[in-house]
């Protein structure tokens, strides 16, 4: 895996941004302690279809799972998530994306999803629960009308073909890459 | 305009005049002069240089005629520096009366007063550093000189001055040159600092050559005595030629806050040692304590103690019990040191903290506070010690009763009263708690139920697990513990203890009972108290209990039956749950008409008796038939195997567990008489420990946390879900624990280990 290096570049980028390191320090302090609170809450819950977990000692940076909502063409199916909080969290909406290549209408090649409550209705009382709850049920719910993958967009409306399609593109890129 | 001009030309021309005067003339020569006399010094690179004698060479090795040769080649240097002096400083003198009366004739029209101290500055600039050098070397030698010949003289007196300069050549010469320099007043010039330097020099070495080592003398008594003889009449002997003494007791203070600085120094650069050594070292502390009054070291002790104590102590080669130790003597050395525990606060607070991180601190307190079989009861003492001097007010630990009596001892001490050091920290404590060293490891963990918990699985695990504790001495312990932590916090240990007691009576009592019914035997087993103990343990007070599922022999079982109905009857609504995994059976083996008597585990029983029904079992059989993993019974036939009793037949290859072959050994000459490996089994069980089992509540959040890492990390080694739930989820967790809960959900078929590493089983 390519743990160590994305921590390195996520560690540069959020140098940059802030102009004060103390701002940055103070910031991180209470950040972390918000996502160890999120983490601890998260475990509690106890849900099943979903899971995350920090990624090696980094709090910032999570690793997220989610298993295709049942009866849906991705159920069976499970996906690998980044997230990424910034400093500002949770203020600030975290980076999602995909890390397994996803087929799905508003998910383009590089993984990016195009959720709205990700970027303008964000709001600080969403936590990573919720965004991987959404996240889940945009996958049996997609949003046509604002697409990032055309291709599968035009292929949604005939389901069994998408699904076929889908499961193809699955197996030859996320099941043979696994571990 | 005219008349000034005049008046500004005088001193010029003067000035020249007098310049050229003593440049050329006395002060070239002189240090000409001086160069030739270090040379002679420095080129032969010895010190006989003036007094080559052929004798020297051959007598080389005897150290008397060198020390004479010495004190003679010093007389020889001092002699020429003199001849030197009074050669070119008598020219000076001239010189500068010359001067003086010039300046006295123009007094009125030029005050030309600086002038001769502006001639001494030339002549200051003019000598170089070695010449610097040699005056240091004179004075250092004629230091040692005199140290070694004022063993026997008494030097108050003018009059003993006068004699030593009779009878020592070399101070006579000395003073002679010391007396023109303070004839021509440039002795402040040219030695201030040479005096004061070499004396400093000579204490500092004095200091480390004599206490470096030794932690175990007082030595600031005999410092201030050296001082007072040596140093002082050392300066007095130099100013004895002047009348006016009055800066003498100046020197006198300056160089003993000298002395006070450089031996506290010299202490707290061995600190660490000293501390470590503490009650052995009191009397260095003790220096120490009367140095930091007169000195401001205070804070670079608490810095420098700090970092050796990081770098010595605080790394993972140093057992937590040497930690321990270290930590309670630095307590004691440094509430020595500064009673206010200020100090000792700033010193120990890394060590506090350090303490915290390691997994077995508790263990450590917990067994050395109650175990005096070791060899390091010191804890134990001081326990013991510290509670008897509380006494009068036992529930100090109750935090209102606590602040009321420290009111009180305050207000009764008010006249003494003094506030706390400057550096004591904003969240110190109140003085009371510092000075009991039991509550300041107890205060590690900033609460004593961890310590109440950590006592009572420590307790839960010797009554149960080794059954030969002695009863009263784990009273005395609790009793001592109560009257520490309150009676309230170790409720339940008293209810531990008094369960074991109270099982004795019913034990009896039921006994009584079964025999008035007529039952005198269960099963072959004769009902009397030596063959039937049972321990009732009250649920809600005992630690969680190991679990282990076993079904016992019927024989066994018969027995248990029969006590529990008697219970049930004895004891009203109350019933008995069985632990089947702990106790002790003893059990006689007949073999070839020999008898043998083991005392083992009731699970050991169980497979015993497996073989007496049937000869030989395929492991795999007899897991059947007793209901436990083929794993857990390998190991308990692996017990009897070592005993001899038990032999494996097939060859079935190693990791084939459930197909290896066990049958009897009806040989009783092969029967192992070893019990050191009974020892061994026994050693095996105790590693999981009644501590290391997790809650049923706990595990499932730990088992949330494991899941979650391992679906966004694919597989990990133990260690790294160990750190990982450290990190995220419980920071007191243990690696057994973990242990537990991976062999745990891996039985239940929920994770896969291979190569070390776990992975979720999809």
């Amino acid at each position: 895996m390519s743990g160590s290096e994305q921590q390195v570049a996520t560690n540069s980028s959020s140098g940059k941004k802030n102009d004060s390191v103390q701002t940055v320090t103070k910031d991180k302090h209470s950040v972390s302690k918000r996502l160890q609170q999120e983490l601890m809450s998260l475990m509690m819950s106890g849900e099943k279809g979903v899971s995350a977990f920090p990624d090696g000692d980094n709090l910032f940076k999570w690793i997220g799972t989610i298993q295709g909502p049942i009866g849906t063409v991705y159920e069976g199916l499970e996906y690998r998530l980044i997230l990424d909080f910034p400093n500002g969290y949770p203020i600030v909406a975290p980076k999602v994306k995909f890390e397994s290549s996803c087929f799905h209408p508003n998910v383009d090649e590089n993984g990016n999803i195009c959720l709205d409550i990700l970027r303008e209705k964000w709001s600080a009382t969403y936590d990573v629960l919720s965004i991987l709850l959404s996240v889940q049920s945009l996958l049996g719910d997609p949003n046509i009308a604002s697409a990032l993958n055309h291709h599968a967009a035009d292929l949604w409306k005939n389901q069994s073909l998408f699904k076929k399609y889908l499961l193809d593109k699955y197996d030859k890129e996320v099941r043979n890459k696994k571990f | 305009m005219e008349s000034a001009n005049l008046l500004r030309l005088i001193p010029t021309f003067l000035l020249n005049n007098f310049k050229d005067d003593l440049n050329d003339r006395i002060l070239l020569s002189l240090t000409s002069d001086l160069d030739v006399l270090i040379e002679s010094i420095d080129t032969n690179n010895s010190f006989k240089v003036l007094t080559l004698n052929e004798s020297n060479q051959c007598g080389n090795d005897s150290t008397l005629s060198n020390e004479h040769d010495h004190d003679q080649f010093l007389v020889e240097i001092s002699t020429r520096l003199y001849h030197i002096f009074i050669k070119y400083f008598t020219e000076l003198k001239k010189h500068f009366n010359r001067i003086e009366k010039f300046n006295s004739k123009c007094a009125q029209s030029i005050n030309l007063s600086d002038l001769v101290s502006y001639q001494r500055s030339i002549l200051t600039e003019k000598l170089h550093h070695p010449h610097y050098e040699l005056l240091v070397f004179l004075f250092k030698k004629v230091f040692d000189y005199y140290q070694t010949i004022s063993q026997d003289f008494q030097h108050q007196t003018i009059a003993d001055f006068a004699n030593l300069r009779l009878n020592h050549g070399l101070i006579d010469n000395f003073l002679n040159i010391i007396n023109i320099l303070f004839d021509l007043g440039l002795f402040d010039h040219l030695c201030g600092d040479v005096v004061v330097g070499v004396v400093e020099h000579k204490i500092k070495l004095h200091i480390e050559s004599t206490s470096m080592e030794n932690y175990e003398e007082s030595f600031i008594d005999s410092f201030k005595d050296w001082l007072d003889r040596i140093i002082i009449g050392w300066i007095r002997l130099i100013y004895s030629c002047q009348s006016n003494l009055e800066h003498l007791g100046d020197y006198k203070k300056q160089l003993m806050h000298f002395m006070y600085t450089n031996y506290a120094q010299c202490r707290i650069k061995r600190l660490f040692e000293i501390v470590i050594d503490f009650p052995d070292s009191k009397n260095a502390v003790q220096d120490l304590r009367q140095c930091l009054v007169k000195t401001n070291l205070r804070s670079h002790l608490v810095r420098s103690l700090r970092l050796s104590i990081e770098e010595r102590l605080l790394h993972p080669g140093v057992n937590t019990s040497d930690i321990i130790t270290a930590y309670v003597s630095a307590i004691k050395a440094l509430m020595f040191l500064d009673p206010t525990g200020v100090m000792m606060e700033n010193v120990c607070e890394p060590l506090k903290k350090y303490l915290r991180n390691r997994d077995d601190t508790v263990k450590c307190i917990v067994s050395n506070l109650t175990d005096d079989s070791e060899s390091s009861n010191d804890l134990m003492e001081e326990f013991c010690k510290d509670l008897y001097s509380y006494e009068g007010n036992m529930d100090v630990i109750d935090s209102n009763t606590a602040d009321c009596a420290v009111l009180g001892s305050k207000n009764k001490c008010w006249r003494v009263w003094q506030p706390e050091p400057v550096d004591s920290p904003p969240d110190s404590t109140p003085d009371s708690s510092k000075a009991n060293i039991i509550s300041m490891l107890v205060n590690i963990y900033g609460s004593k139920d961890m310590f109440v918990n950590e006592y009572k699985s420590l307790l839960g695990d010797r009554l149960l697990s080794s059954y030969s504790f002695n009863m009263e001495k784990e009273i005395r312990n609790l009793e001592l513990l109560k009257l520490k932590f309150g009676e309230q916090n170790l409720f339940a240990c008293e209810a531990m203890l008094k369960d074991i007691s109270e099982s004795k009576r019913i034990n009896a009592n039921i006994l009584e009972q079964l025999k008035q019914h007529g039952v005198s035997k269960m099963s072959d087993l004769v009902v009397n108290a030596s063959n039937l103990k049972c321990l009732i343990l009250s649920e809600q007070f005992w630690p969680k209990l190991k679990e282990e599922k076993i079904d016992l022999p019927s024989e066994l079982e018969q027995v248990q039956a029969r006590f529990m109905k008697s219970y049930e009857a004895f004891k009203g609504n109350r019933t008995l749950v069985w632990k089947n995994s702990l106790g002790l059976v003893k059990i006689e083996v007949e073999i070839g008409r020999q008898i043998f008597e083991f005392e083992v585990s009731p699970i050991h029983v169980a497979v015993i008796m497996q073989f007496q029904q049937k000869e030989t079992w395929v492991v795999s059989e007899l897991a059947q038939e007793l209901k436990m993993c083929s794993f857990v019974l390998k190991k308990k036939i692996l017990f009897w195997k070592a005993q001899g009793l038990l032999k494996q037949v097939s060859n079935a290859s190693q990791d084939d567990v459930p197909n290896e072959v066990y049958t009897l050994v009806k040989d009783s000459s092969k029967l192992n008489k070893n019990k050191n490996l009974v020892e061994i089994e026994e050693e095996q069980e105790k590693t999981q420990k009644v501590s290391d089992v997790l809650k049923e509540n706990e595990i499932n959040l730990y088992w949330n946390f494991t899941q979650s890492m391992l679906r966004s990390g694919g597989c990990l080694p133990l260690e790294r879900i160990h750190a990982w739930l450290k990190l995220y989820a419980n920071p007191d967790l243990t690696i057994e624990q973990v242990k537990f809960l991976v062999d745990l959900k891996t039985k239940d078929q929920l994770l896969k280990y291979n190569a070390g590493l776990y992975r979720l089983n999809k």
